[in-house]
């Protein structure tokens, strides 16, 4: 394995639904009021969890997975059931929240340059010696890093940052990023890279053993 | 002073070498890599150049950890459902199914 590790995509893998699910379907599609009590307090934290890292305000996750589950309920009976129907009803909630990022007054993005890699005259990188890192377990060891990256993520411009989070946080391929963002793959790669590129900026307070010490 | 120039000797010194690559040709290699699609006569030339830069290898070996910091700060379980949630949630879903039926 090369690369990220990201094999294991949550979207794509997960089974088709099981004997609990196919009873939960069985109610939804039945309009048995218990059946969405059961959606709702079954899938609903993860939703809003989803919604939350999206679109980084409450208010507007809540409303993101009341939309999200209303259009899944809408249209519960066109559900196959060749997935999960947690996966099924992530990518509503992706959906939901990306359209909810759209009607947004947008803002000017900042620019990404100031984050991207360095590299001299020759073409060389400019880069802190490698023994200046730290490995991974030292990072996580010695810092608290979720509020850290978290905030780091917040930082990155719009169009980076929730391409960064559709597929390393939620784990959807390149393809399906591009299908929800409705542009091409090549453009998800770049940008990707980019945003990866620039959060390592972000993070090298603490990712680096000088800053540190 | 002494870092910048070996960093131009390298550079002169890569650029001259058949088969090698510059970093910032180096670069436009690593989308591919992480996504585990670089072809194999690419692939061979980016471990070369591994082997070689050790300015790649830091800035790859933190671009790595970058990568798995975002997942490590995410990973934690998903906050719990507010408890007025469920109740409105469900009559704002029955309302729907009913207004549209």
């Amino acid at each position: 394995m090369d690369g990220t590790g990201t094999s294991g995509n949550r979207n794509t893998d997960a089974g088709p639904a099981d004997e609990a699910e196919r009873a939960l379907l069985d109610g939804l599609c039945a309009g048995e009021e218990a059946a969405f009590t059961d959606l709702v307090t079954r899938y609903g934290g993860p939703m809003l969890a989803v919604a939350r890292r999206i679109l980084g305000n409450e208010e507007d996750a809540r409303d993101c997975v009341q939309d999200a589950l209303i259009s899944a309920a809408g249209k519960i009976e066109k559900f196959e059931g060749r997935s999960k129907l947690s996966t099924w009803l992530h990518r509503i909630v992706v959906n939901s929240a990306l359209s909810q990022l759209r009607r947004r007054a947008r803002r000017p993005e900042q620019s990404i340059e100031p984050l991207i890699p360095n590299f001299d005259m020759m073409g060389c990188r400019i880069e802190l010696p490698e023994d200046d890192y730290l490995s991974l377990e030292e990072v996580i060891d010695k810092t608290k890093v979720g509020t850290v990256v978290r905030d780091a993520i917040e930082q990155l411009p719009e169009s980076y940052r929730i391409v960064l989070l559709l597929r390393d946080i939620e784990e959807f391929s390149v393809r399906e990023t591009a299908e929800l963002l409705e542009t091409s793959e090549g453009a998800i790669k770049t940008r990707l890279h980019r945003a990866r590129s620039a959060l390592k900026v972000l993070l090298e307070p603490i990712l680096a053993r000088k800053e540190e010490q | 002073m002494i870092d910048k120039i070996s960093r131009l000797a390298k550079g002169a010194m890569l650029k001259a070498m058949p088969g090698h690559i510059t970093c910032d040709e180096f670069e436009g290699f690593i989308a591919e890599y992480f996504e585990g699609e670089l072809p194999a006569a690419q692939r061979q030339i980016f471990d070369m150049h591994l082997k070689i830069c050790q300015d790649c290898r830091a800035y790859l070996k933190a671009y790595r950890n970058t990568i798995e910091l975002g997942r490590t700060a995410f990973a934690q379980g998903d906050a719990p459902v507010p408890d007025d949630m469920p109740h409105d949630l469900v009559a704002a879903i029955l309302d729907a199914r009913s207004s549209k039926a």
